[in-house]
């Protein structure tokens, strides 16, 4: 008897993990009609941070560039190109033109890969990936530097920042090679991340944001970041109607892939009211939170259409920066 | 090991059956579905935040709580055990185990005590009562106990050697009552109680049957010798036969003692009555059985202890007047002997001599009255007249010994001591008084040393069931004081036939029954009778029928819980 159990058990941790390769193998989700789809939209910020390459962001830096910016009296070894001649018509004196200097932005791509992500079917992780592939393209696109940070008990650097549209290749590998795995520690990677020394630019956090400290610990931790901040919580229908899952019916015990026991539970009416209380709470904590801080918040429903939902979001031109 | 309520196969059917369900309902356990929900942790929070169980908040589902209390109220109500009060259709039964000396055979008790147990399991509880028949009749099982409580009571049951008591309880049970008496015993007994008791409705349980024949000795008895030997007695023994075949003398094998007892004189007075002349009455068991036994052992043999009617041994002291020892002389019931020797004492005030029972002769001087009685604070208070008796003293005339002393006579209680003692003025016993010279002196000697010397009580006969009789103060002695203790005002009552002590004095009981031995071998004039099944009453039906509700109802709940009508 002791035999068999044991038999039913590795069989159904072989299942369960069969479940999450397919979650990421069985996914045909590099799509170019995708890439073309998002090719009219940008990223951008109203003020990036100096000190980094020539591109496109604007900054609070000096020199060369496109727009002016203002005056200045000439000094010994400026460019003669710059002084403006009328005003020394006029003034008798010499000034040169001062021009806003653009540069890259750093986009910083947390994805979620903790084993909630793949849990249930289709995987909020397939989404999660196209979505971030499709901000990534986004950033390249506008020569702005994309690095990947793949988080679940920890948070890793899969790909360091690359940039120009001709390095879409190494981000579609490093999100292909993306291994669910883990708990969700989101509150743990931020505040990690905080303490990285990096170049203040956007981080885009894409998860679902159940983290085992809590939302009210998640935007606590977000508070204490200087990046702007874009949030894409992957969610599906039934998180907010669970009667969308048959299933959900009685004696269930609920996981999440990360706990191993679960959570027993008897579903009655009381329950499934006070379980809506508490995503109803929890989506106000996220749209609360971005709202005053001026961060992006982006809801991407993982049953549906995401190139679909994106354009309506860059459409509705919701980034707050 | 032993279980008191079922037998070991019930016990084990009832572990199978145990297992059997407790294997179902393991089956039909909740199996909880696991299903995967990244939302898991906010279903997990919504379950602390709404616990399942409040005491607070509206009250919801009635009727689900209807449903419970009714399942609750049946279980509370079957196990309450729900009777009437009122008496119970057709009368109570009453079920009447014999165990008298008519089942101690061929394991026809052991039979009959089975029987029993499975006939009463078959009445309902209020409605019957256990009876056993013994010569209390003691009560087994009370209308209502639980039958499971037979069988341990039973354990220890086993006849007894004494006459069946079923004709006499049949006859003091309470009349008003209707009942129906289940018989477990002897078909002799069970014959006679039908004719005796016709009004009754007597059926029978288990009726062990008579054996073929039977012999048995139905009278043993002890009476003083006819030929005037003081220390002999003359012994009577019945025998009866149930092939009315005349016993004779040979019959009879006796024992006195150790010894086979070989009697002076056997005469038969006819109807198998033999009477044993002067056999030794040196208070030794006689033993008379029937040389060739049957089937019916009981009675069989029989023992009596023969009073002890030895000679009194005396000694007389110095100074006593020869008045005395003349009349201990005379009398053949004494014999002098030298101090060491002696049960009691005849002595003058103020001689040696304590530790024995003692007539002591007093000054008049120094003890104002006549006579001074003593004895032992055990013995109880015994009135003065009785005394008299025992003393011999009723035949003094009280005013010619008054007024030939000069003084008033009287008798008074001394202060109660270790050992009995009798004080009379000396010069009663003077050549020249009246008392001296009158017939009352011997008798007073005589009966003063002998109730001083405690003898042992003359018991005539000592039958099993019947009270014992001390027929002492018919012989001319002192009433036993231990067994007057005993009976409280009441007679002493013989239970079994045996060895029995009373007062510390060993007696030896006999069945000596005759109606036991006649029926022990007494045919069956009387139809076989039929058994009787009690019929079930509604109201018994209560019990189970609350359980099958119960469960019925139960299986009512868990279908609606299975349908998801009921949470």
């Amino acid at each position: 008897m002791i035999t068999r159990w044991m038999q039913r058990r590795s069989a159904a941790k072989a299942a369960q993990t069969s479940i999450t390769d397919d979650a990421v193998a069985g996914d045909d989700w590099l799509d170019p009609a995708f890439l073309a789809g998002l090719e009219r939209f940008s990223l951008r910020i109203a003020e990036a941070q100096k000190g980094g390459r020539l591109a496109d962001q604007r900054t609070p830096a000096r020199g060369q560039g496109a727009d002016f910016a203002d005056f200045r009296s000439y000094t010994a070894g400026d460019d003669l190109r710059t002084i403006d001649w009328n005003l020394y018509r006029r003034l008798g004196k010499l000034f040169v033109r001062v021009f806003e200097e653009r540069q890259d932005l750093p986009v910083y791509l947390m994805i979620d890969v903790s084993r909630s992500m793949v849990v249930e079917t289709p995987p909020r992780l397939h989404a999660a990936r196209r979505v971030a592939l499709g901000l990534a393209a986004v950033a390249l696109r506008q020569h702005d530097a994309v690095t990947l940070l793949p988080f679940s008990d920890g948070v890793a650097v899969t790909q360091r920042a690359v940039s120009g549209k001709a390095n879409i290749a190494l981000v579609v590998q490093a999100l292909s090679t993306l291994r669910p795995g883990g708990r969700t520690g989101l509150t743990a990677a931020i505040r990690r991340l905080g303490t990285m020394r990096i170049r203040r630019g956007l981080l885009v956090i894409v998860s679902d944001f159940f983290d085992e400290d809590g939302i009210e610990a998640t935007v606590s931790a977000l508070r204490g970041l200087r990046h702007r901040l874009l949030l894409v919580q992957m969610t599906k229908a039934h998180d907010g109607d669970p009667t969308l899952v048959p299933a959900l019916v009685g004696d269930v015990t609920l996981h999440d892939g990360e706990v191993e026991a679960g959570v027993p539970l008897t579903i009655t009416p009381t329950l499934t009211k006070s379980y809506l209380r508490e995503w109803r709470a929890f989506n106000r904590h996220l749209t609360d939170f971005a709202d005053g801080a001026a961060v992006g918040l982006l809801r991407i429903d993982g049953d549906g259409d995401v190139l679909e939902q994106m354009t309506s979001f860059f459409a509705r031109g919701q980034l707050p920066w | 090991m032993s279980f008191v309520s079922w037998s070991t196969a019930t016990v084990a059917l009832g572990v199978l059956a145990i297992t059997a369900m407790l294997f179902a309902l393991q089956r039909l356990r909740v199996q909880r579905r696991r299903l995967g929900l990244a939302a898991a942790p906010l279903w997990s929070q919504a379950a602390r935040a709404a616990p399942p169980r409040v005491l607070g908040g509206p009250f919801r589902r009635p009727l689900s709580f209807l449903l419970a209390l009714v399942i609750a109220l049946v279980l509370w109500l079957a196990a309450s055990r729900p009777e009437p009060t009122a008496p119970p259709v057709g009368g109570v039964h009453l079920f009447y185990l014999d165990a008298s000396a008519l089942m101690t055979g061929g394991g026809a008790f052991a039979r009959a005590r089975t029987d029993l147990a499975r006939q009463v399991a078959a009445v309902p509880p209020r409605a019957r009562r256990v009876v056993l028949g013994d010569l209390s009749g003691t009560t087994l099982l009370e209308a209502g106990e639980d039958v499971a409580l037979l069988p341990a009571r039973l354990d220890g049951v086993r006849p007894g050697i004494y006459p069946s008591a079923f004709s006499r309880w049949m006859a003091q049970r309470d009349l008003a009552t209707p009942a129906t008496v289940h018989y477990f015993g002897h078909r002799a007994v069970f014959d006679a109680a039908a004719r005796a008791h016709g009004d009754v409705r007597l059926v029978p349980g288990f009726l062990v049957d008579p054996v073929a024949v039977n012999r048995g000795i139905v009278e043993l008895g002890v009476s003083p010798a006819a030929s005037g030997a003081w220390d002999r007695a003359d012994v009577l023994v019945t025998v009866t036969d149930s092939t009315a075949r005349a016993p004779k003398a040979d019959d009879l094998r006796l024992r006195l003692g150790d010894a086979a007892a070989v009697p002076a004189r056997v005469e038969a007075t006819g109807d198998g009555r033999f009477v044993l002349r002067d056999v030794p009455a040196t208070g030794e068991v006689l033993e008379v059985a029937l040389r060739h036994g049957d089937n019916f052992t009981v009675d069989d043999q029989a023992t009596i202890r023969i009073p002890d009617r030895r000679p009194v041994r005396v000694a007389i002291g110095t100074g006593v007047p020869a008045t005395i020892e003349r009349a201990l002389r005379l009398d053949p019931a004494f014999r002098i002997v030298a101090p060491a020797a002696a049960q009691v004492v005849v002595r003058v005030a103020g001689a040696s001599g304590d530790r024995l029972p003692s007539l002591i002769l007093t000054d008049p001087v120094a003890e104002p009255a006549t006579f001074v009685v003593t004895s032992p604070a055990d013995e109880g208070d015994v009135a003065l007249a009785d005394r008299m008796d025992a003393l011999g003293l009723r035949g003094i005339d009280a005013a010619v010994l008054a007024d030939d002393l000069g003084r008033t006579v009287a008798l008074r209680e001394g202060t109660p001591s270790a050992v009995r003692s009798v004080h009379a003025w000396r010069s009663l016993f003077d050549e020249r008084t009246a008392f001296a010279r009158s017939p009352a002196l011997p008798l007073f000697v005589s009966q003063t040393l002998r109730w001083l010397a405690v003898p042992m009580p003359w018991i005539p006969y000592a039958k099993a069931g019947a009270p014992i009789v001390d027929q002492s103060a018919l012989y001319g002695l002192a009433e036993d004081p231990g067994l007057r203790g005993q009976g409280l005002g009441d007679d002493v009552y013989l239970s079994e036939a045996g060895r029995m002590e009373i007062a510390g004095r060993e007696v030896r009981v006999a069945l000596a029954d005759r109606e036991t031995s006649r029926m022990a071998a007494a045919r069956s004039t009387a139809a076989s009778p039929t058994r009787d099944t009690p019929g079930v009453d509604l109201i018994d039906l209560l019990f189970p029928g609350l359980l099958l509700l119960a469960f019925a109802l139960l299986a009512l709940e868990w279908r609606l819980f299975q349908r998801g009508w009921m949470p």
